[in-house]
Order: C-alpha cells, then sequence, then structure tokens
C-alpha cells in the first residue's frame, strides 16, 4: 500500500478513529494487527515471512537473555544472522547469484522466478539489530511478543525505513499517547512536507530522469546527462526523504518519534559528512552492527581500515538491490570514504578545510552525482560511459540533446535544488513560526501546501526505495 | 477550494476559452495528451450545449479520421440541423463509452456514430485514461471493481477522486498552460488533429513477409488478441449496454469499422493475424440485437486498400480523412432518422 495510494488515507482515516476509541493493550494489539493488513494488501502469503521473522527473533532474543554462557549466545546469535540473512539472501540474491553463475561457468542453472517481499531489507536490518543488541547486552530482551511484533511490523516505517532500534522504540510502547498536540500538528507538518517533496519534486522529475536513463547517452551531450544525473539525485532524495517524513509524521501523530533520516544531504561538505545526513538509519546501522564489528578504524594497519570500509561499502551497495550497478555505487562511495579520510591527514585535508563552504558544498554534490550515475543506470558498462561524458568537456557533442529538458522540469528542478538549499534555515523558521502564528495561518498555510500537492504533483511513481 | 475552482472555471466558460489553446500532440506526454483530450470533449460539450450533435467517437483512428468542417460541407443545403464533432480520443476501448456516457448521450446528441478499431473490444482497461475518463457508477455496473484484488481499489478510489475533484484531474494540463504562457509559448492549435497535416502517407512493404508480433505482455497487443478471439468481454457487453441505453433514450447510435489499412495485418506487430471478420460479426450482432444501425467494413473497402491515405496502419491522413468523413456525412443521412 503506497502512501499516495487513496486507500492508504482511507486505512490511516480509520486507524485514527480506532486509536482514538481504543485504550491500552487493546489500542496496541489493533496497531499490529493494522501493520499486517498493511503489509498483506501488496501480497498476502508475504505476511508469513514477516511473522516468521518476528517469531524467530522474539524466540531467539529472550533465550539468548536467559542463557548465562557467551558461547551459547553467540551460537543463537549466529543462528539469528543465518536466518534473517537466509531469508534476505533467498529473495533478494537468488536470482542475481544464480544468473551470474550461469554466466561465468559452462553450467546453467535454472533461475527461478522469486517475488522479492517489499521491506525486506528494511525489516530484516531491523530485527537483526534487536538480537545483536540482546547479545550486546545493550537491551533486555523483549517478553510481551504484542510489543515485539509491533516493533518489527509497525505499518509507518515497515516497508521503506527508516530502520529503527529496539532501543529507541520498545520503550515508548508503554508510553505513547496518539493524537496529542502539538505532536500531531508537527506530524501533519510532517507529512504535507513529504508529500511534497515526493509527488512535486520527485515525481515530476522522474520523466526527464527516465528520458535520459533510458536513451542512448552517445546522442546526448555532457550538459543533459549532468542535468539529468542532478535531476536524478533530487528525485531519489524527494523521494526516500519524503516517504521518511511521511512515515515519521504519522508515527508521531500515533505518539512515536522515529529518528531523523535525513539532514540536507547535499549540504555536505565531504563524503563523511554525507553519509551523516543521507539515509542515517542505515549508515548507523551499517557502523554500529557490521563496521565496528569488524575492528573499524581502530585496526593496526591502514590497508585493514580500507578493508573494512570497503566491506561495509560493498554489502552497503548490495543491500540496495541485487545488481552490480548498485555494488559499484556502494563501492564508489567506499573508494570516496577511505579517500577522504587519508587524506583528511595530508595538506590536501588541511587545504579542503580552508576552501570555501559553497565550493566543498558543490564538489562534494558531483562527487555523489557520479555516484549517483551508477544507481541509476541500467549496467555498469552504461554507467562509465555516461560518467565519462559528464567528466569530459571537450566533447564536440557537450550541449547535445539539452533541448529535452522541458520548462516545467527546469522550473522543478530549480526550484528543488534552492528549496534543499534555504531548507535548513527554513526548518529553523519554522519552530519560531510555530510558537508565534496563530492557529487559523497554521489552517490556513496547511490547506495551501495541500492544495500544490494536489495540483502540482506528477504524475504517480512508485517509491524507488520500496524495491529494496 | 478544489470544487470551488471548478466551479470557477465553469461559470466563467474557462474550458472553452483555453480548449483552442491545449498543447499539440508532438512533444506531449501521453497522460497530458488524454487529459488535453478529455478536456476538449467537455469543452464542447459546455459551448454548445444547446445545440444539436453528432457525435462521432472512437479512438485515435476517429481523432485523425474525422474532418468536421468537411462533413457540414456534405450537409449544406440538405435541411440537416445537427453540428459534427469529433469526439475521437487516443485509445478509446469499447468499455469507455460508458465512461463517457454523460457526455455521449447529453440531451442534445441526436446522433453517436463509433467506427470501432479492432483493439476495442478486450478486457483491457486503458493504462493511460484510468483516471482520466473514469465514470464510477459505470464501473461498477461493469464489476471493475474485485474486491479481492487491491489494484482494483486504488484504481476506483483514484478515477472516482478524479471524477468529482475535476480540477485535481486537470491539474497536470492547467499547469501545462500556465507554463507554455509564462514561457511565450501558448498558441492555437494549427489543426485539431494529432498530425501535421503535410505528412506523408506510408509507403507499405507488400513484397516483404509479415512481421513478427509483439508480446502479448503488451497491453495493446493483448487488446487486439481479445477482440478477435473471444465473444463475451467487457468490450462486447459495454457495447451492448451503451447501445441499448442510447436508443432507449432515442438516439440513433450508427456502428462501423474505423478505415485500417490493409497492410497492417502484416505490418503492424500490434495487428499481425489479428481476425477482424470474427470482430465484425460479433458487433453485427450486437448492433442488430440493441437497434443500433450498422456499416459493413466491405463499404470502406475502396479506402483501406489504398495506402496513399494512410499515415500508418491506422491514422488516416488529410486525404484519407477528407474522403472517409464526406462518406461518413452521406451515409449518416442515408440512414433511417
Amino acid at each position: 500500500m503506497s502512501f499516495l495510494a487513496p486507500v492508504f488515507w482511507i486505512f490511516l482515516g480509520l486507524v485514527l478513529v480506532a486509536v482514538l476509541m481504543l485504550r491500552g493493550r487493546p489500542r496496541l494489539w489493533f496497531l499490529t494487527l493494522a501493520s499486517y493488513f498493511f503489509y498483506a494488501w501488496s501480497y498476502p502469503p508475504y505476511v508469513l515471512i514477516l511473522l516468521l521473522s518476528t517469531v524467530m527473533d522474539y524466540i531467539l532474543g529472550r533465550c539468548m537473555d536467559a542463557a548465562e554462557e557467551q558461547s551459547k549466545r553467540r551460537r543463537l546469535l549466529v543462528i539469528s544472522l543465518t536466518m534473517n540473512l537466509g531469508l534476505l539472501c533467498f529473495f533478494k540474491y537468488t536470482v542475481f547469484l544464480l544468473s551470474n553463475v550461469n554466466g561465468l561457468l559452462p553450467w546453467d542453472f535454472p533461475v527461478p522466478e522469486v517475488l522479492l517481499p517489499v521491506g525486506i531489507s528494511f525489516y530484516t536490518f531491523q530485527t537483526l539489530s534487536y538480537t545483536i543488541d540482546v547479545y550486546r547486552r545493550e537491551i533486555k530482551a523483549e517478553k510481551n511478543f504484542m510489543n515485539f511484533a509491533m516493533f518489527v511490523a509497525f505499518f509507518p516505517q515497515l516497508v521503506a525505513g527508516p530502520i529503527v532500534r529496539a532501543k529507541d522504540f520498545l520503550p515508548q510502547i508503554n508510553s505513547y499517547q496518539p493524537l496529542l498536540h502539538p505532536k500531531t500538528r508537527e506530524g501533519i507538518e510532517l507529512v504535507l512536507i513529504g508529500l511534497f517533496k515526493k509527488a512535486v519534486i520527485a515525481d515530476n522529475l522522474a520523466p526527464f530522469v527516465e528520458r535520459i536513463y533510458s536513451g542512448n547517452p552517445m546522442e546526448m551531450g555532457g550538459a543533459v546527462l549532468w542535468l539529468g544525473t542532478i535531476a536524478f539525485a533530487l528525485q531519489i532524495y524527494g523521494d526516500f526523504s519524503g516517504y521518511s517524513d511521511i512515515a515519521r509524521g504519522i508515527a508521531k501523530i500515533l505518539g512515536f518519534e522515529f529518528c531523523i533520516n535525513f539532514r540536507w544531504p547535499y549540504l555536505a561538505q565531504g563524503i563523511s559528512d554525507f553519509w551523516r545526513r543521507w539515509h542515517i538509519s542505515l549508515s548507523t546501522w551499517l557502523r554500529d552492527y557490521l563496521y565496528f564489528s569488524l575492528g573499524g578504524s581502530r585496526v593496526d594497519a591502514r590497508w585493514k581500515e580500507w578493508r573494512n570500509l570497503f566491506i561495509v561499502w560493498f554489502l552497503g551497495g548490495l543491500w540496495h538491490g541485487a545488481s552490480w550497478t548498485y555494488v559499484c555505487w556502494g563501492l564508489w562511495h567506499g573508494l570516496m570514504v577511505s579517500l577522504g579520510h587519508t587524506l583528511s591527514h595530508t595538506r590536501l585535508g588541511a587545504l579542503w578545510e580552508r576552501w570555501p563552504t559553497a565550493f566543498k558544498i558543490a564538489i562534494t554534490f558531483a562527487i555523489v552525482c557520479l555516484g549517483w550515475v551508477f544507481f541509476r543506470a541500467a549496467s555498469v558498462k552504461k554507467a562509465l560511459y555516461i560518467q565519462y561524458k559528464m567528466l569530459w568537456p571537450f566533447h564536440h557533442d557537450w550541449l547535445a540533446g539539452i533541448d529535452t529538458l522541458d520548462h516545467w522540469t527546469c522550473i522543478v528542478l530549480f526550484s528543488g535544488l534552492a528549496l534543499h538549499a534555504i531548507g535548513a534555515k527554513l526548518y529553523g523558521a519554522r519552530e519560531f513560526l510555530a510558537e508565534h502564528w496563530h492557529p487559523a495561518i497554521f489552517v490556513g498555510a496547511t490547506v495551501l501546501m495541500l492544495l500544490c500537492i494536489l495540483l502540482l504533483a506528477g504524475s504517480s511513481q512508485g517509491f524507488i526505495y520500496f524495491q529494496f | 477550494m478544489l470544487v470551488a475552482g471548478h466551479s470557477l472555471l465553469s461559470w466563467t466558460q474557462a474550458q472553452p476559452f483555453l480548449d483552442p489553446y491545449r498543447p499539440p500532440y508532438v512533444g506531449t506526454p501521453m497522460r497530458l495528451h488524454v487529459l488535453k483530450q478529455m478536456w476538449h470533449l467537455e469543452a464542447i460539450a459546455e459551448k454548445h450545449q444547446y445545440t444539436p450533435r453528432v457525435l462521432i467517437v472512437g479512438s485515435s483512428s476517429v481523432v485523425n479520421g474525422i474532418d468536421e468542417n468537411a462533413m457540414q460541407q456534405q450537409w449544406e443545403g440538405k435541411d440537416v440541423h445537427s453540428l459534427p464533432f469529433n469526439y475521437g480520443v487516443t485509445g478509446l476501448m469499447a468499455y469507455e463509452l460508458l465512461m463517457l456516457k454523460p457526455l455521449l448521450l447529453a440531451e442534445d446528441v441526436t446522433t453517436i456514430v463509433y467506427p470501432y478499431s479492432s483493439f476495442a473490444f478486450s478486457n483491457e482497461l486503458h493504462p493511460d485514461a484510468i483516471s482520466i475518463r473514469w465514470n464510477s457508477a459505470e464501473a461498477l455496473r461493469l464489476g471493475l471493481l474485485d474486491w479481492r484484488e487491491p489494484r482494483s481499489w486504488d484504481r476506483f478510489l483514484i478515477g472516482t477522486t478524479n471524477e468529482y475533484l475535476p480540477l485535481l484531474r486537470y491539474g497536470p494540463l492547467l499547469r501545462d498552460y500556465l507554463v507554455r504562457t509564462l514561457f511565450g509559448r501558448i498558441a492555437p492549435l494549427p489543426y485539431p488533429w494529432d498530425y501535421d497535416p503535410s505528412r506523408t502517407s506510408w509507403i507499405p512493404k507488400d513484397d516483404m513477409p509479415p512481421v513478427k508480433p509483439v508480446s502479448d505482455a503488451e497491453w495493446t497487443r493483448r487488446a487486439y488478441v481479445e477482440s478477435s478471439l473471444e465473444e463475451d468481454t467487457l468490450g462486447y457487453r459495454a457495447l451492448q449496454h451503451f447501445c441499448e441505453e442510447a436508443v432507449a433514450k432515442g438516439k440513433r447510435f450508427i456502428v462501423l469499422p474505423a478505415p485500417e489499412a490493409y497492410f497492417g495485418i502484416r505490418e503492424d506487430p500490434y495487428m499481425v493475424g489479428i481476425n477482424k471478420t470474427s470482430i465484425e460479426s460479433r458487433v453485427k450482432t450486437i448492433a442488430h440485437e440493441c437497434g443500433a444501425e450498422w456499416l459493413p467494413r466491405e463499404s470502406i473497402a475502396y479506402i483501406e486498400q489504398d495506402a496513399g491515405y494512410f499515415l500508418d496502419s491506422v491514422h488516416l491522413g488529410a486525404k484519407g480523412r477528407d474522403i472517409f468523413s464526406r462518406w461518413l456525412a452521406d451515409r449518416i443521412l442515408e440512414l433511417p432518422q
């Protein structure tokens, strides 16, 4: 069930009415069942996978908590990792692995058709974070099954994040209060902002991006490839951060707080800074559960630090999709982060610190955009060719294809960039305004925002991160 | 505010005013193209609401195949009080006759002429038009809401929302008007058809073997195949219902095949191998059962056999359009009133 589908808003309305009428444990059971209904809407049989993952990690968590011996706890953790990652690998990577094996070796394994359960990458990482935290004794295992089921399946973040940590979410279950002012007002604001980003920015840029990336790059110049890539950068930001905002907003209305998942990522001044602003719940997950487990930067050799970074980014890229383009995207960021770490201790690093902020932001944005080429292109070969054309400005056809950029896309592209540039300041002003504005002005602004979303929305596209 | 906005548009007659400035076919995304066509149909209905009208409805074959002026010229001096209007819309499927019922069976409509396309009678719903050419009541009657199928609910809700909030439906089109005005590109359409009248006609490859058909994964291909192979489809049932309602309301309903070039069966990958005779036979049966007038394909054979009249397998060029329009105008007069 997409957040943009009318049926979702009917579903949400019914949930809010029920939540108002119910109290205590019945309200929690209702929210959990509603979350399962939400998940079942796209393909009912895959609810069983979600339930299996939930039951499995609930039992393993309780057993780990009860076990005194470290070896037994480790065995239970290994079982959890194996089963969760096994499910994820089966549904997500079987076709990819077999296709590659068939391509490399003179065998022809039959490649089955496997339908990817929506959101499996997200809820798998979520339950893994729970079992790892229980293993590390950072939290106690949740005794109440319904509480745990609610943590795993809570519908606002179930299919596309943010990846919520048990230690942040579970304590809220006993004290959440839905539909309280001012959280409801903040929630509505977040939902509207999210819808604006998705429907007005992302969906309006999608057709142009599709024209560029499905076309023949040989017929396009570097300029239009840059514009198409920048449009994709905005599209994926609008799409993904829009979804996160809607998820956070709905959670707030229902009385729950989710972590911020995006923090003006294209204002980053360096790739490491970018990853402290982009998909924060994933980057911190990879840092806490993979990078630190490998030793992080506290290793005795620089090459080991690079190795750890490359493993993290290889798997981070692969998490996004079963395709070499995603792996290359991950490795691109791994390379940039590693270079950044290494160069930060040199004269170049000191020089970088002295450069103007706008320059650092522009360079970082350009590097991120070059990475997005891998993410969006149909193949690695095509991605490399596009990057070559983008980086070599002396091609005779640098401006070829520029007329494919229509006026409306131009308006949305530059408005989106401008809004992102001033967004942080607007957000700061919002809190001041919220305290000093008359409620009628808030209602009027909400209506105006809603009209903008309804009238300016592009043709509805699916959420990009639903495929992960 | 959306309802108020739409009321303002209606009250100020903005739709007929803006209609001549709708975006051209070339360079317009399909969704916007379908929207502008719907806008055009409603603009005609609003502007001529007290004028007796003859509506020629069909797919893009009709969009490009009917010249209203040529028809009017044929009727000059012949005591005809109705005006002909080209009500063609891209990809019109037979079930959409019911979706457009409020326009097609309006009070002052005297005659509805339906030159049908060979793909029109399948069970497929037009993917670009569901949320634009939609009528909730008719969709329910046609059984388009499958409560077990989540996509069916989404489709229904989007269609219903757009039906009752026209300003929401036309948002992208209004935005297009605004952007073109801001950038000084607003201008009346030079011609009401999709293609430039000076475009050259198709040169058929009569000595080549038939092309391979596209995959059945393509909805247009499936539509052709279902229309020709199946007898009881959504399209045929809808045609029957529409015909019965039109006749019951005292309208004349004339059904005939839209001209499709002879080479389409061999050169059009969507149409390859289709049995048009079975489609015609089914439509003839329905027409006789419901009281519609029916014209056979052989009556337009002289047009279909001449490749010079066509731009491609389904779209007439300027010359073919003129001939077909005048021929149709004469047939409308000859058939019983």
